[in-house]
């Protein structure tokens, strides 16, 4: 039925209002935490806090070193946002310098060496020789450098490729960027891999969209895991990771995997684990394993139904 | 937004001013949360982790003023989190949504399969920047500065967004069959 604009808001704004038993039921379940923060104990620090602390001690590391000792005296400071809200060519700050942007980030640096923090999507640079003593690209993952060329830096789930049409430009990957790797126009582009386990969980994620082999998804999530995520991050890795094996028809793997991820597992997505560990008890003919799962799916549910079939002792008793 | 919370009795960790500050707070928090997140997000359980997050980081808030925009802003972190425990959802076996949009609400859980639920997917599907405007704007009917305050997003950015959004939303609406053909274009 077709209804007007301000309908719908209508409908979203009535069909999500919250009612006061929920608000009461929530904050009764923040119980224990209001009584901590009453007894003035904070509860221990999340993992994060070490990566982040890492990350901006790098990160001014980093700034350190793109510092210009003496800036020439014509020198200007640059600073430009970009929300995303624009997209193509944009007006230049500095001559000589040509960008095309369709994402975000953030211009800074000196007129002589302007410098891009690039945060998603594609932005392409060219740069006439001799305009510029300098000019970088930065994303999370990548550390691009160039003086006289023209060159593109995309960042999505997969990570950052940087793409060279004129000149050449030397790259570093990941968080030390101590190797560079000279790019030029005649060879493939270079992409540099999240460094984060959230990245590299969104990275695996893309590729399991994009039906990539199972080995390089868990190649992927392996990396992942090395970089000693969250218990909440690591349940995400592992489901991932039994998701790929399961379509892979590695049953056992998925198998041994759900049952980590389990381990580590609460609230709904334990729930949802348990309907995984099912499937794959299923599928492994373990008719003891589909008994331990059973309940977590309805009796009318397709998998209960399959399970009764393939094993008649899990028929609910009348 | 109700009654006034004594700062100094929340700065002193007095527990019933807790309490009324998480309820006072609460609703807000649960319907971005519910508006923001789409349907296959627990937004009850969103909305829980952004006040523990809050009870844990008290001192960093300055004062009563900040607490909407550092609200929206813990919402916003958290709820990326959860879009990310949302993709493993879309490929579990037997996982059906409905179990988990409304939580507790069965007004809202019988509604989900309605028009609702598509109102909410063409608002998830927008890109969060956009979203966010567009429903503290279109849904909650916040005034420029009151957003501006909330989100730190200059004015002239936020119409920009506004505008976009409206236009992503109406299009959408339109190609689901949601709106008659004939409403007017986002000038």
């Amino acid at each position: 039925m077709s209804r007007s604009e301000d309908t719908l808001h209508i409908l979203l704004r009535d069909g999500t209002q919250a009612g006061p038993r929920e608000v009461d039921t929530l904050v009764d379940r923040l119980g224990p935490h209001l009584a901590q923060a009453a007894l003035g104990v904070r509860p221990p620090r999340r993992r994060l806090v070490l990566p982040v602390g890492a990350s901006v001690v790098a990160l001014a590391a980093g700034a350190l070193l793109m510092v210009q000792p003496t800036p020439p005296p014509e020198a200007v400071s640059l600073v430009a946002t970009w929300d995303g809200d624009v997209s193509g060519v944009v007006s230049s700050p500095v001559e000589g310098l040509a960008l095309t942007i369709d994402g975000r980030g953030q211009l800074g640096g000196s007129s002589r060496h302007p410098e891009v923090r690039w945060s998603k999507g594609r932005i392409g640079i060219s740069v006439e020789p001799g305009a510029l003593d300098g000019f970088t690209v930065e994303t999370q993952e990548a550390r691009v450098d160039v003086t006289g060329t023209a060159f593109e830096v995309s960042r999505d789930a997969y990570g950052t490729r940087v793409t060279v049409s004129r000149g050449s430009v030397d790259v570093r990957c990941g968080q030390d960027q101590d190797t560079v790797q000279a790019m030029t126009a005649d060879l493939e582009p270079i992409v540099c891999l999240p460094t984060t386990a959230g990245g590299l969980l969104g990275r695996a994620q893309a590729q399991f969209d994009a039906k990539a082999p199972a080995q390089d998804i868990a190649d992927t999530l392996t990396q992942a895991r090395r970089q000693q995520p969250s218990d909440m991050l690591t349940v995400e890795i592992l489901a991932t990771l039994a998701l790929t094996w399961q379509r892979a028809g590695e049953t056992e793997r998925a198998w041994t995997l759900t049952h980590e991820a389990l381990s580590k597992a609460s609230g709904f997505r334990h729930d949802d684990l348990r309907r995984l560990a099912l499937d794959l008890a299923l599928d492994r003919e373990d008719c003891a394993g589909a008994a331990v799962f059973i309940d977590s799916v309805g009796t009318a549910d397709a998998r209960s139904q399959r399970a009764v079939a393939e094993c008649p002792e899990l028929a609910p008793r009348p | 937004m109700g009654h006034e919370i004594a700062w100094a009795e929340v700065r002193r960790r007095d527990r019933r001013a807790l309490e009324a500050l998480c309820r006072q707070w609460m609703p807000t928090v649960l319907q971005w949360c519910c508006r923001l997140g789409g349907r296959g997000l627990d937004a009850e359980g969103a909305a829980q982790e952004v006040f523990i997050v809050l009870l844990d980081r008290l001192d960093s808030l300055d004062g009563p003023h900040v607490v909407g925009s550092w609200l929206f802003s813990a919402t916003r972190r958290v709820l990326a989190q959860h879009r990310r425990r949302v993709w493993v959802r879309r490929w579990l076996p037997g996982v059906s949504i409905d179990h988990i949009v409304g939580g507790s609400n069965p007004e809202r859980r019988s509604s989900a399969r309605s028009d609702l639920a598509q109102v909410q997917d063409i608002v998830s599907g927008l890109p969060p920047r956009l979203a966010e405007v567009w429903v503290l704007v279109q849904i909650e009917q916040r005034t420029v500065p009151e957003i501006v305050d909330l989100t730190g997003i200059p004015e002239g950015t936020l119409r920009t967004r506004l505008r976009r959004a409206r236009q992503l939303f109406l299009a959408e609406a339109r190609s689901r069959g949601l709106v008659a053909p004939s409403v007017a274009e986002v000038p």
